[in-house]
């Protein structure tokens, strides 16, 4: 009997023994990560256009006040900077735009006020006051129907025109081999706008 | 021959009987063991490569532990050393559900007691 119990326990110990071991090296694996994500860059509030500085954004005033609220100052200091930055701008209109509601000859007073409010922000805000000039167009020029709130709120508007800017022409040849490219002429011309009518006289005409 | 070797011959032909399977050498068995967990790595690389949708910074290493049953050859018991490992959790997951339910073939008789450590490292990311 004890020879057969020694029998299996060298079967057992020959055989059940684990058996313990380590990786040689390690085991590489590679993930790909997603692509990074490039957030959408909002698009300008401001910008040039042509003979216009664009404003994707509304200059907000005291109720029947010239008075620019602070919640459009982000807003005025933005026209601030397009104008410091765009330095080919000579001279800019600002054109104040009243609705409907109220009389022609109240909204026409208010428009010019407007205008000129924010001239004197932009001034007090590093403009050159001889870059500028305002104007009050009153109701003269709606943009959409005075008969409904929302076409109102649209006419009530302050609009910013390009009068003189430098504009540069330049010729340029591109060697065919290397692809550098050469200015062989250049030359500055100053772009006045067509409808550049001094305020002075728009403001005769309206009160005309 | 005295009784004492007769006793030890019938021993060890009764152990040769009872590990008439596979007995690999260590080597072996370490070098199956791992080509058995190299066929889970497109697995363990789209698991990775999911975990990098919510950061894509995680990288590191997962030491893992288990038991490679006898006669069956299952693979059993996967643990994650967590103290030898830098990686997060969520790639130590990775790793034990990728390597559950493997069987090496053909099973060996001995049990197998294996630690392995796996690198996860992202690929770099394409140049715009």
């Amino acid at each position: 009997m004890r020879a057969w119990l020694l029998i299996s326990t060298v079967a057992a110990v020959g055989c059940a023994g684990p058996v313990v071991f380590q990786g040689q090296s390690t085991l590489p694996v590679s993930g790909t990560p997603p692509p990074a994500v490039v957030a959408a860059r909002p698009p300008p509030r401001v910008e040039v256009r042509d003979n216009k500085i664009e404003i994707h954004d509304k200059i907000q005033f005291d109720y029947d006040k010239a008075t620019i609220r602070p919640e459009s100052f982000s807003l005025m200091n933005e026209i601030a900077s397009v104008i410091h930055k765009n330095s080919q701008i000579k001279k800019i209109r600002i054109e104040g735009n009243a609705s409907a509601e109220g009389s022609a000859q109240h909204n026409q007073k208010l428009s010019e006020d407007r205008a000129r409010s924010v001239m004197k922000y932009l001034t007090e805000h590093g403009i050159a006051a001889g870059e500028l000039v305002s104007i009050g167009y009153g109701v003269d020029r709606p943009i959409a129907d005075n008969g409904s709130e929302a076409g109102r709120e649209q006419n009530r508007r302050v609009e910013f025109v390009i009068l003189e800017q430098d504009v540069t022409h330049k010729k340029i040849e591109v060697d065919a081999q290397t692809g550098t490219e050469k200015v062989v002429d250049e030359n500055h011309e100053v772009v006045r706008a067509t409808d550049a009518t001094p305020p002075a006289t728009a403001a005769k005409k309206k009160g005309g | 021959m005295t009784a004492l070797s007769r006793w030890l011959a019938a021993g060890l032909v009764a152990s040769v009987a009872a590990c008439a399977g596979t007995a690999r050498r260590p080597e072996a068995y370490r070098d199956d063991t791992g080509k058995l967990l190299e066929t889970r790595t497109a697995q363990l690389q789209g698991c990775y490569s999911d975990a990098l949708k919510t950061d894509a910074r995680l990288s590191g290493t997962v030491t893992v532990q288990f038991v490679v049953a006898p006669k069956t050859g299952a693979i059993t018991q996967p643990s994650v050393d967590q103290s030898k490992s830098s990686a997060p959790p969520v790639l130590g997951d990775c790793v034990v559900k990728a390597i559950d339910g493997l069987t090496l073939a053909p099973p060996d008789d001995h049990e197998g007691r294996a630690t392995f450590v796996y690198e996860f490292k992202p690929n770099p990311e394409p140049a715009s």
